[in-house]
């Protein structure tokens, strides 16, 4: 009763009328338009979402005075089949640059007849966001209120 | 920017959550949806506290603070610890509760998004 055993993933899926390819394509080349405005770790808003279709490449937000949020790096890039992706975001919401301590999410893309696609996505390993939670624990980190902040806005929308 | 999707129209699928993670997340969302649970929370953000010393901080009795914080215990937000005669609370060093809750909204919003935009009669279809 006392120990909550939190699982360290988090699991979507959603069946999209579109053939694969298209899916694919709309989901990389068109990510910023459906993203969630809120999620934004610049200080302006942001003018547009960048996915850069390659590994190695990133997802970054720029915002309209031209500063840069990179948040995500790609791991994999199997069109139209498979996405793999870090989440540098920690959860102190800021950018995490020892990737040791980011999780991933994966994106899976399955044709379920010619013109339906399931989408698949899992974020996991988010314990790797451990170190953070630490700090937070030691009191030495300050990003708590900030992140409970975004969260409580998330919140208030949702109802 | 594309119109976002109607909330509840989507039908995403809430994946592959066992019930007991579905719950364990509403649980949490309840929790910190609270101004007075957000207020522990962040004093406990500070550092590790006693009861008594969270409770002389809030313009609510003892034992309404006590209510809260078992209730932020039970989402798995906070840990407690007899320290003497006292109880001590702190963030639950596991805490991922509301990392995991802000992801899974913000997957469930994402896809749900990308579902209306990837189903737009070709409209931007070249």
């Amino acid at each position: 009763m006392s120990t909550h055993v939190a699982s360290t993933s988090v699991k979507k899926s959603v069946v999209v009328e579109a053939l694969i390819a298209r899916a694919f394509k709309v989901f990389t080349e068109d990510f910023g338009s459906f993203k969630p405005a809120e999620h934004n770790l610049l200080a302006v808003a942001i003018a547009e979402t960048v996915f850069e279709p390659r590994v190695g490449g990133y997802v970054y937000d720029r915002g309209v005075d031209g500063s840069e949020c990179r948040w995500a790096r790609v791991l994999a890039y199997e069109p139209p089949n498979r996405l793999l992706l870090s989440w540098n975001i920690s959860p102190q919401w800021r950018i995490e640059i020892d990737p040791d301590k980011t999780s991933e999410w994966e994106v899976r893309f399955t044709a379920e007849t010619a013109n339906r696609t399931r989408v698949e996505i899992e974020h996991r390993n988010l314990g790797r966001h451990g170190e953070g939670w630490e700090s937070v624990r030691d009191g030495v980190d300050q990003g708590w209120p900030l992140y409970l902040q975004r969260f409580a806005d998330l919140l208030a929308q949702e109802t | 920017m594309r119109a976002p999707p109607r909330r509840g129209a989507a039908p995403w699928d809430l994946g592959a959550g066992p019930s007991r993670n579905a719950s364990g997340l509403r649980l949490s969302l309840a929790a910190l949806a609270d101004p007075t649970r957000r207020t522990l929370f962040e004093l406990l953000a500070e550092r590790p506290r006693p009861v008594g010393e969270l409770a002389r901080r809030l313009p609510v009795s003892r034992s309404a603070v006590s209510q809260h914080l078992r209730l932020l215990k039970e989402a798995g937000l906070v840990v407690d610890r007899p320290e003497g005669t006292r109880r001590v609370y702190q963030l639950s060093p596991e805490g991922l509760d509301a990392l995991r809750a802000y992801l899974d909204q913000f997957w469930s919003k994402t896809l749900a998004a990308y579902k209306t935009a990837v189903e737009q009669p070709s409209a931007d279809s070249e």
